[in-house]
């Protein structure tokens, strides 16, 4: 982890624009009640971040949901709008710093992701983008990720161009697609009070569920989405050396043909014709289209959070596996007394 | 209008959140205004009669300095954000109305008459924060007009407190405990969210603390310095009964089948990882 911050913090330095995200409590709850309504119909749900720039700090201080996908009749934008009109008469920051979303582990970081964000970043550059993990944050583990595009994978959008060349020249790699950026929980002086008079009442025995010691179905889930995430990786790096092995097998046979041609060629001349252009071979020969590369790059991309998450889950299951093992011990030591 | 009243008998659930947003719309109040108000949405189970107060949002409204009985509220701008969060969260209906202050204002009559129109039963709550803490806590409280007065007098409205309870959802449970340990510490007064790892590692030291606790007093109690209390080893009692019983020899194998799987995980995943590192250095490398 320590290795994969120092990477980000160099990522941030060519991006200068925002340091760390600081989120409000209301925020927080707004979205954790949007997500897991949705998420309990299967939906993904998705808002708008409302908020200011402060100095390098992005504060988000409200969210709104977007409306249902189902609903085709109504103007989305048009929705944003009126909400953010209205919301602005009751003096809420009505600076649309970004979107929210939520997700089930590690599958956040998609295409369609990236390409939401980049029409954000590109129309407002601060803008990030909330991922919320409602399946960690109902086991008690409070899941939530800020993202932006790193300069490198903005410019590679804009120009379009996916091919490997493109990649290497402005060395966009997995892990410098997406920057993460640090998010902080800040509440107001009275919502703190309210908040120790909201915890009196909070039950003792509640949101301790994260010391659950029944992990395997959790882990399966991981590994199951990990090895789907490899398959699909796998497939295309299938097409791609399948892309290499034609090109190889195209430029034999040019130099071959080229090789003919100019043994035909001094025959030729030695005989006192003209001889042939070389153009006239290598037009025959139609450079293959590059493969793009950008699914690859996404999906190692997600196949690297996914390892994480794993090794963050393991090493916490590890941790309750061994206190419940130091209690049956003391347990053991008992019964023998 | 009978008014049996209905919601005595009835479960009410107010949502953190609702709290949350009644702080906040109070803390953007506009210059003048020394409270806010606005309506509540919730949902209503109809077979079980559990009402949830799931959310809220304010509404921009006028006070009087001269007469506070009179409260001018922006009635379009009430039924517009009404409207849009129908969009949103199509569930959720008119319940009443929340406002701030620390006892019911003379406006609620007025207030009263108004949500009356708009909630489905013709019942509506009335919620009500302390956020000018003059009463020390914020204390929510839930009200509901009851009708008093001779039939055929003068009638009047009598505003009886409701008994609710706060809905603790397992998320926002988990968001709520992460924000107040935050605020606790004031170290810096702001956290980054915590690695999984670290939140079982200070839930550990909680019990650790807890189990102290319950010794010193155990203790206490063996050396005659405390009076024992039948309820308190009541509870301790159901606590301990409370571990399964597990044989050493069915445990060893829970424990060591669940340490090899995780172990097996964590090596295949950061193996996947170092392919991918290799294979980026690999297509990163220039042609010569």
């Amino acid at each position: 982890m320590a290795n994969r911050g120092g990477r980000h913090a160099r990522t941030e330095d060519s991006d200068n624009t925002i340091n760390y995200v600081q989120c409000d409590g209301l925020a927080v709850m707004k979205m954790v009640k949007h997500c897991h309504e949705e998420s309990s119909n299967m939906d993904l749900a998705q808002g708008a971040l409302l908020g200011l720039v402060v100095d390098k700090c992005l504060e988000i201080t409200n969210c709104f949901p977007f409306p249902k996908s189902g609903d085709e009749t109504m103007d989305e934008e048009m929705y944003q709008l009126t909400v953010m009109r209205r919301l602005r008469r009751v003096n809420v920051d009505h600076l649309h710093v970004g979107w929210y979303q939520s997700s089930d582990v590690g599958n956040s970081l998609s295409l369609a992701l990236l390409e939401s964000q980049y029409h954000y970043q590109t129309s407002i550059e601060e803008s990030v983008v909330v991922v919320y993990d409602t399946q960690k944050s109902a086991r008690g583990f409070l899941c939530l990720k800020a993202y932006r595009l790193t300069p490198q994978a903005i410019q590679m959008y804009k120009d379009g161009d996916f091919t490997p060349e493109a990649f290497r020249t402005l060395k966009v790699g997995y892990e410098s697609l997406f920057a993460e950026i640090p998010i902080v929980i800040k509440n107001s002086p009275l919502t703190n009070i309210m908040m120790s008079e909201l915890f009196e009442l909070l039950p003792e025995d509640k949101g301790h569920n994260f010391l659950d010691l029944g992990t395997a179905s959790v882990l399966e889930n991981h590994m199951r989405s990990l090895i789907e995430r490899v398959d699909e990786l796998y497939q295309e790096a299938v097409r791609y050396n399948k892309y290499q092995q034609v090109v190889f097998k195209q430029d034999s046979d040019k130099n071959r043909a080229l090789a003919k041609l100019a043994a035909e060629n001094a025959v030729r001349t030695s005989k006192g014709e003209p001889t042939v252009a070389e153009e006239e071979v290598i037009k025959q020969f139609r450079p293959m289209p590059v493969p793009a590369r950008l699914t690859a790059t996404i999906t190692s991309g997600q196949i690297n959070t996914h390892s994480q998450h794993i090794a963050q889950f393991c090493s916490q299951s590890l941790a309750k596996l061994f206190i419940t093992e130091s209690l049956q011990n003391a347990k053991e030591a008992k019964e023998i007394k | 209008m009978s008014l049996s009243n209905y919601s005595l008998q009835s479960k009410v659930l107010l949502h953190p959140l609702v709290m949350f947003q009644i702080v906040d719309a109070y803390e953007r109040r506009p210059m003048d205004n020394t409270q806010v108000m606005g309506t509540l949405l919730g949902t209503v189970a109809g077979n079980t009669g559990r009402i949830d107060i799931t959310s809220c949002y304010s509404v921009v409204h006028r006070q009087h300095d001269d007469d506070s009985s009179h409260i001018d509220l922006d009635l379009r701008y009430d039924s517009d954000m009404c409207q849009l969060t129908q969009f949103s969260y199509p569930q959720e209906k008119v319940l009443g109305w929340f406002s701030t202050g620390s006892h019911v204002s003379e406006a609620a009559v007025e207030l009263h008459e108004f949500y009356a129109r708009r909630c489905q039963n013709g019942q509506p709550l009335h919620l009500l924060m302390d956020t000018s803490l003059r009463g020390k806590l914020m204390n929510p409280r839930l009200f509901c007009a009851v009708q008093t007065g001779v039939p055929g007098g003068t009638k009047g409205l009598m505003f009886t407190l409701l008994p609710m309870e706060i809905y603790f959802g397992s998320a926002e449970t988990a968001a709520l405990r992460h924000m107040n340990k935050q605020c606790l510490s004031q170290a810096k007064d702001a956290g980054p969210t915590v690695p999984q790892f670290k939140q079982v590692v200070e839930s550990t030291k909680e019990l650790q603390l807890r189990l102290d606790l319950i010794l010193s007093y155990i203790n206490d109690v063996l050396n005659y310095k405390k009076l024992p209390d039948n309820s308190v080893s009541r509870a301790l009692h159901d606590a301990l009964s409370a571990i399964p019983p597990v044989e050493s020899e069915r445990f060893r194998h829970m424990f060591n089948n669940n340490v090899r799987d995780l172990l097996m995980s964590m090596t295949l995943s950061s193996l996947v990882k170092n392919q991918l590192e290799l294979s980026e250095q690999l297509s990163n490398m220039s042609d010569a």
